[in-house]
């Protein structure tokens, strides 16, 4: 049994596609993309989009805050937190696609992909972990210091401490739990396609 | 206005859209990623092109983007709506010889993503050693394997066949 022969003649009856229009390959080369790596991208640079967002309006905040040398104090911590998230997440950025070439043979470029999808996804992961638990606190000692309050008093009021750690215990697992169960609806399959591919060809190998 | 470097990859793409074609339909089923990758796959392989040094055939290069680019795509239809690979009807209950080689497509379909990309390339005249090039296999490993998945074929070929005798 000839199979290369069936092929070739499956090839005439099934294959026989009229070639893609000019126009539509012009289109093409000049959208976005919609590769995995394309779309992490996008959502980093969503994030960073915001976090601009957030020292500019924290930057505005704080020259009505010049009096007030506690609110100044909390602005300018987050301020130093969000402008240090914006570098490691800048840099981060940068990096991001340059390493995937289509042009390599196939099973490194799988391995390449699987490795920057973790990263990707882990990256949200530890930064969710770092900026959810400061988000939480930082907002309890804005509505302190709002209400005519110091710094001190909040740290030394074992309510207010107790009331942090709580919302912090119980809110930062959901949080990672609810972004794990996304991000495992949105890449899980491709994750399990890819690592099961990978598998099989190093199986081989 | 295009440059010539566009020129001459649209003439090419036209070219070898067929390759384009085979490997989305090999792969995928949903017609909404069928689209999207169709566009992925010539703004990926517009992409390489820039760093295509002509080490091997326009075909060859094109089908290893392609299936790189399928391979690492990630469909918005998921597993639940894996492929569908029942051998067509007609395949099963005629002796005509078009819905008979209609039954090796189905087969090929149904083979895993890498088998089928091995079995694929091999399928259209590439050899050994060309397909590892594309994979990043060894060459003795792709002989193993395509003999392993030739004679499944074969043998699942001669059963539906013989079992429309």
């Amino acid at each position: 049994m000839d199979l290369l022969k069936e092929w070739q003649q499956l090839h005439q009856e099934k294959f026989n596609y009229s070639p893609i229009e000019k126009e539509q390959i012009m289109k093409a080369i000049y959208q976005e993309s919609n590769s995995t790596i394309s779309t992490l991208k996008k959502r980093l640079a969503g994030k960073l989009y915001w976090i601009i967002f957030f020292l500019i309006a924290g930057g505005i905040w704080m020259l009505f805050s010049l009096d007030q040398p506690e609110l100044l104090m909390i602005q300018g911590g987050f301020m130093a937190a969000y402008l240090l998230g914006l570098i490691v997440m800048g840099l981060e950025y940068r990096k991001m696609d340059t390493n995937l070439d289509f042009n390599d043979q196939t099973l490194p470029l799988m391995k390449k992909q699987d490795q920057l999808i973790k990263r990707a996804l882990n990256f949200e992961k530890i930064w969710g972990m770092v900026a959810f638990p400061l988000a939480i606190l930082g907002g309890l000692l804005l509505g302190h210091v709002e209400r005519g309050r110091t710094l001190a008093d909040f740290f030394q009021d074992p309510k207010s401490l107790g009331l942090a750690l709580i919302l912090i215990i119980v809110l930062v697992p959901i949080m990672y739990f609810v972004t794990n169960k996304m991000n495992k609806f949105a890449y899980g399959d491709l994750v399990d396609d890819l690592q099961n591919n990978i598998r099989r060809m190093e199986d081989l190998a | 206005m295009p440059t010539s470097n566009e020129n001459e990859f649209v003439r090419l793409i036209q070219q070898h859209s067929g390759i384009i074609y085979k490997i989305i339909n090999l792969y995928i089923d949903d017609e909404e990623d069928k689209r999207d990758l169709h566009q992925e796959i010539l703004l990926q392989a517009w992409k390489s092109y820039q760093r295509f040094k002509g080490d091997s055939s326009f075909a060859t290069w094109l089908y290893k983007v392609s299936l790189n680019t399928v391979l690492t795509f990630n469909k918005k239809a998921k597993k639940h709506s894996e492929l569908k690979t029942d051998a067509p009807l007609s395949a099963q209950h005629s002796t005509d010889k078009k819905d008979q080689s209609e039954l090796l497509y189905y087969l090929v379909r149904q083979l895993q993503e890498v088998d089928r990309m091995i079995m694929t390339l091999h399928l259209e005249g590439y050899k050994n050693q060309e397909i590892a090039d594309i994979t990043g296999l060894k060459v003795n490993h792709i002989n193993v394997k395509l003999h392993r998945l030739k004679n499944q074929i074969i043998e699942q070929l001669k059963k539906e066949r013989h079992g429309l005798a």
